[in-house]
């Protein structure tokens, strides 16, 4: 390596001397565009940082169409309400919003600056890339740069500086090395690795030139929404009216209870819920008209049959009670309706009344 | 010298390190397409002009249980680029804002015949009451219409306890571009 060290300045100066003004001025712009690019990929690469090329507007006027943002990996539990986040969401499309809300078991509520309503689902994930940078407009400049024919002229500069830096440079080097016999072979080693390294380097370019002809982008998306709504009232089922009682038959054995369907705007009742009380018992029955005819009959398996049936079965029995005097009826009618809904009742708690006069049977008078 | 040219080849590097991250990370997208499209979604009578807001021909008083009614809606893109939409929906007592859950509401991609049902590929309903998320996207091209078919009925276990109430049913149909 003593033998380097010597002659490296002696060939590197005359080089240098014999480049064009142009050719020198193309080195140093490449070296420096091309040290940032590395620096930046390296960035990339360690650290996670990610580029990130707006595509869409709706996170103007912060991040416009054509915004360039630099984002790094983050777990969304350290995502507070005002970052920036990116995300891929369920359709697997990257969407940049800002958070409105982070709340656990929640996710992130999202939303687009230029949104009027946040993103339909909230983000679950547990990683998320956090925008710490953004420089509007550069997203274009960087789109256009990576475009396939502009890395196509990036590869031919590079190509003709390599020339001019190897090439030229090695042939006027072995010229120069003619006053310094002794030194040539290391010199020619280090070219050929040169050389050799380079060349890698041009099939690694090579490569992601080939392989990267697109440049990612993300979305911020934008959404819109329309509404179609109506409110519609459940009604309230209306009971029937007129809950009148009439004599039927001789003997006072049968009344007849009647009462009038409801009227109005409303479905017309699929059946009445007729239920009927003597002192504290009842009977209950769906009927389908609006009459029924109830008799003191036990047998009949009527209403009022079923409640004298009932009363009768007690310890005392009805006679007991009615020595007692006369026991008044009571009659409740509801509508019900179609689904089941009942209206509230109509009611007399004393329509009739069951009497048992002396040496008579046990009759049932309207009141 | 031959350093300089070494690192100009960074150039090339850098920039298809950032493409390739990039292209791992998110949609392609070319130069080209870096415009900012309007996007626009309205929802009304089939034939009539769209708007933000539409209130559905399915309404009235005295319902009870196993009224059913049916209706359509025209969903209409008046924006400048193809847009998918998702349908979303709320039934919520208009008292109390508590979801409603007696009310069944069904959205088809299709029609109804006698207003009272409809036909056609289901997209959204909420047969336990519950809605489970909106529907799935649907593809709405430019200038384009799609007639929804939307049914209202009331459950035929709908207790007593509900009568009179006022239930309040909002579709929200939404469009976005460039996210599910």
């Amino acid at each position: 390596m003593s033998g380097d060290s010597t002659m490296r300045p002696v060939a590197k100066a005359s080089a240098v001397t014999d480049l064009s003004v142009i050719d020198r001025w193309l080195l140093n712009m490449g070296a420096v565009l091309g040290a940032m690019c590395l620096v930046l990929a390296g960035a990339s690469l360690l650290l996670g940082v990610k580029p990130l090329i707006f595509a869409s507007g709706s996170m103007a006027p912060a991040m416009p169409t054509g915004s360039l943002a630099l984002a790094v990996p983050t777990a969304s539990s350290e995502v507070v309400a005002g970052d920036v986040v990116s995300v891929v969401s369920s359709s697997g499309t990257r969407v940049t919003h800002r958070v409105v809300s982070a709340e656990p078991g929640v996710g992130l509520v999202l939303k687009g600056d230029a949104n009027s309503i946040a993103d339909l689902q909230p983000f679950a994930g547990l990683s998320v890339d956090r925008v710490f940078a953004s420089f509007p407009y550069v997203g274009f400049v960087v789109s256009w740069l990576a475009s396939p024919w502009l890395l196509l002229l990036g590869g031919g500069l590079c190509a003709y500086l390599l020339y001019v830096a190897f090439g030229r440079g090695r042939r006027r080097g072995s010229r120069g090395a003619e006053a310094a016999p002794g030194g040539e072979c290391l010199r020619r080693n280090r070219s050929s690795w040169l050389s050799g390294g380079a060349a890698l380097m041009v099939i690694a370019v090579a490569i992601s030139i080939g392989s990267a002809v697109k440049v990612g982008s993300t979305e911020a998306a934008m959404v819109v929404n329309a509404e179609a709504k109506s409110s519609v009232t459940l009604g309230m089922m209306q009971p029937p009216t007129n809950l009148s009682c009439a004599e039927n038959g001789i003997g006072n054995q049968n009344i007849d209870i009647s009462w009038t369907a409801p009227s109005g705007n409303y479905p017309m009742p699929v059946s009445y819920r007729v239920t009927v009380g003597v002192n504290g018992k009842y009977t209950t029955a769906d009927v389908a008209g609006t009459q029924q005819t109830m008799g003191l009959n036990k047998e009949s398996g009527g209403l009022l049959g079923g409640v004298v049936k009932l009363l009768d079965s007690l310890i005392g029995g009805l006679l007991q009670l009615l020595l007692g005097g006369p026991q008044d009826v009571s009659v409740s009618v509801a509508s019900i309706y179609p689904g089941g809904w009942e209206s509230p009742l109509l009611a007399n708690n004393a329509i009739a009344a069951i009497s048992k006069p002396l040496l008579n049977p046990m009759v049932v008078k309207c009141k | 010298m031959q350093v300089k040219a070494l690192l100009s080849l960074g150039l090339l590097a850098g920039f298809g390190a950032v493409s390739t991250l990039a292209s791992w990370t998110g949609e392609a997208t070319t130069t080209s397409e870096l415009s900012a499209a309007t996007i626009s979604i309205g929802v009304g009578e089939s034939g009539a002009a769209a708007g933000k807001d539409f209130v559905l021909p399915i309404d009235g008083a005295n319902w009870y249980p196993g009224v059913s009614r049916a209706a359509i809606v025209t969903v209409k893109n008046a924006g400048s680029t193809p847009v998918p939409y998702t349908i979303g929906a709320t039934v919520t007592d208009h008292i109390s804002g508590q979801p409603f859950t007696w009310l069944r509401v069904k959205v088809a991609f299709g029609s109804t015949t006698d207003g009272t049902s409809c036909t056609g590929e289901v997209l959204l309903d909420n047969p336990t009451g519950v809605f489970q998320g909106t529907s799935a996207q649907r593809e709405l091209a430019v200038d384009g219409e799609h007639a929804v078919c939307v049914e209202y009925s009331l459950q035929t276990d709908t207790p007593g306890t509900a009568q009179g109430k006022v239930v309040d049913v909002k579709l929200t149909f939404t469009a976005t571009l460039g996210v599910s």
